[in-house]
């Protein structure tokens, strides 16, 4: 067990574990976090499971921690590990089973004053146009040609579908196509996954949110983003459905037996990991990317959806109710990019599993309209409870491979959550709030309660406190779609 | 082990995902039990106007987690995919082979859905009592 005093304390926001803490470490673990958040997170595995990570081939600088972290399976959530590209490893583990989980914030000119009476009306129609829930398939039937095409291109296929704008494009990571995407390298059970989901939401923590922009903290950045105080926004947080889930699944499988073959020791079977330079390595990269590129591709379609949903309700009843993109990062991915790392720049694999990439003013790769104020980074928080946009920042270049939160992060288990919360009485108090809720599930609204969450309000003090991302507004939850 | 019953599954504590501890006096079971700790998390209603069907099954793989994991990755595409619930009749371990008898049931609905079987911490353990083993799903 790890405890508090085996950590030196490097700022009121930052905590390490020296590399000589276990001597299987090649590098430090490096917490953001406040002490009395990091106090809470030694209640469960999550800096073991970083400390395990240390132990990859190749890992440079120091395992990067969040503050929304959690337990999770191999890599904790809310973790970053940098791999040298030349010699180190891509472990599909620390990429997480939904490849491209991530988050899309659409912007509208909608006061909320204006649609007070129209809330309602609206978690209705985007209910009933996205679909979503256990095992839902949406209304796109692809041919697997068409399928493909998606896992190479990404949101291209959207735009030529007419599903997407170029500014959507423009306005999503890597323009919503990751190069380097192969679907040959997909498994035939992965196509068959992916062919009935496209423009589908999902389960289990997803959801489609509409929120009101309650306050600005840098009017500036908020003006650039398209963010105004006092409008409607609405936010999307889905992944890469079965697909992204089938490419995770063959490769932590098939490389159990290949591990050997590199000769690599790990702590833990499910940091399961191959050579980048290695054949499974590249076609592991070439299969996540392809996964990535659907999951870009489902979120677009879901914009898409939701902006039918609010043409419907609001069309010929407010002036300018069309929805506007502001990002649409990724949350479980592996990028090749480069860093300075010990003052020399170098190429490497950025594991990012439940964690933002927040790239800072002037960083190569993102929208020119954001090149001086930095990326937005995008965290949800939980249904009752804000969510943030944040900004990248200079430091988050220098001190974690700009990368900052993904969420608020849970603190109580699903098993607990059922036992405390019962479902129809959170969906009762939450619109006593006047937050409307569509679900499923009621077991399954149960489990995301706000109460299972972390406060998100106080992730964010501390990644604002350690410098790697800053705030520019925060958002309030009006209405809930959820899977 | 718990000491009351000889074998069994029950959910333990996770953050995030979902833990399932299973036990049982001999391996064979171990793997169906496992099985149907799988099947409850996630809450499938059977068919019952299907009169179902039995398939045979064997897996090939390095050693006795691996099969584990293959097993209930298969199940569980054939619950997502398929919409077929699995249940393991007989089963037949050896070091790097399992095979045996299913019976495959349509199922109307299913309330969990599992992203995948996770290898983490992943260990058969083996006492004088009989084996026991911690799976961690990816939800």
């Amino acid at each position: 067990m790890v405890a508090l005093t085996d950590f030196n304390k490097v700022s009121d926001y930052e905590w390490e574990i020296p590399r000589s803490f276990r001597s299987d470490m090649r590098v430090p673990v490096r917490i953001f976090s406040t002490r009395k958040m990091l106090e809470q997170s030694l209640s469960d595995l999550s800096v073991e499971q970083a400390i395990n990570a240390t132990t990859l081939p190749g890992v440079v600088g120091s395992v990067l921690v969040m503050p929304d972290m959690h337990q999770g399976y191999g890599f904790p959530i809310g973790g970053v590990a940098a791999t040298d590209f030349s010699t180190g490893v891509i472990s599909p583990g620390g990429i997480g089973y939904d490849i491209n989980c991530g988050v899309r914030l659409l912007a509208s000119q909608i006061p909320f004053e204006s649609i007070k009476d129209q809330i309602q009306p609206l978690v209705i129609a985007l209910d009933h146009h996205c679909p979503s829930g256990v095992g839902s398939e949406g209304g796109i039937h692809l041919t697997l040609t068409e399928l493909e095409n998606i896992c190479e291109n990404g949101s291209q296929w959207a735009l030529k579908k007419g599903y997407a704008t170029k500014q959507d494009l423009r306005r999503t990571e890597e323009n919503g196509c990751i190069p380097g995407a192969n679907a040959k390298k997909l498994s035939e059970r992965a196509k068959k996954r992916g062919l009935p989901q496209l423009g589908t939401l999902g389960s289990g923590n997803h959801f489609i949110e509409i929120d009101l922009i309650e306050q600005v903290f840098d009017e500036a950045t908020a003006e650039i983003f398209g963010l105004q105080q006092g409008n409607i926004a609405v936010m999307i947080h889905c992944g890469s459905r079965g697909l992204g889930h089938q490419v995770c699944s063959d490769a932590v499988q098939s490389f159990q037996k290949t591990i050997h073959k590199y000769g690599i020791k790990i702590p833990d079977r499910e940091l399961v990991c191959a050579p980048l330079n290695s054949p499974e390595g590249q076609d592991y990269l070439a299969a996540m990317r392809a996964a990535a590129n659907y999951a870009f591709c489902n979120r677009q379609v879901l914009a898409h959806l939701a902006r039918r949903a609010f043409e419907q309700v609001l069309a010929g009843k407010v002036n300018n109710w069309q929805l506007y993109q502001v990002y649409d990062i990724a949350h479980n991915i592996g990028k090749i990019e480069d860093h300075i790392v010990d003052g020399v720049l170098r190429k490497v694999c950025v594991h990012r599993k439940g964690a933002t990439r927040a790239f800072g003013p002037g960083s190569s790769g993102i929208p020119e309209e954001f090149s001086k104020t930095g990326q937005p980074v995008l965290v949800p928080g939980s249904m009752g409870t804000s969510s943030w946009v944040l900004a990248g920042t200079k430091t988050s270049m220098e001190r974690s491979f700009g990368s900052s939160c993904h969420g608020a992060g849970r603190v109580m288990s699903r098993q607990k959550a059922k036992k405390t919360i019962r479902g129809d009485q959170l969906k009762i108090e939450l619109e006593k709030k006047g937050i409307y809720i569509q679900a499923g599930s009621m077991s399954g609204l149960a489990e995301e309660a706000p109460g299972a969450y972390k406060d998100v309000d106080q992730v964010i003090e501390a990644v604002n406190g350690a410098g790697i991302a800053r705030k520019i507004a925060r958002l309030v939850p009006l209405a809930v779609v959820k899977g | 082990m718990t000491p009351d019953k000889p074998n069994g599954f029950v959910e333990i504590e996770h953050t995030a995902d979902i833990s399932l501890k299973v036990w049982s006096t001999t391996l064979e079971d171990l793997f169906k039990l496992a099985v149907d700790g799988m099947n409850s998390i996630i809450e499938i209603n059977v068919d019952n106007n299907e009169p179902g069907k039995y398939q045979e099954f064997c897996i090939e793989d390095m050693d006795l987690e691996s099969m584990l994991v293959s097993l209930l990755n298969e199940i569980n595409y054939k619950i997502q995919q398929e919409f077929i619930c699995t249940k393991v009749m007989e089963i037949i371990v050896e070091d790097e082979k399992i095979s045996g008898r299913l019976f495959l049931n349509g199922i109307t609905s299913f309330r969990k859905e599992i992203k995948a079987v996770t290898y983490h911490n992943l260990k058969i353990n083996h006492s004088q009592k009989g084996y026991s083993v911690v799976i961690v799903f990816d939800v």
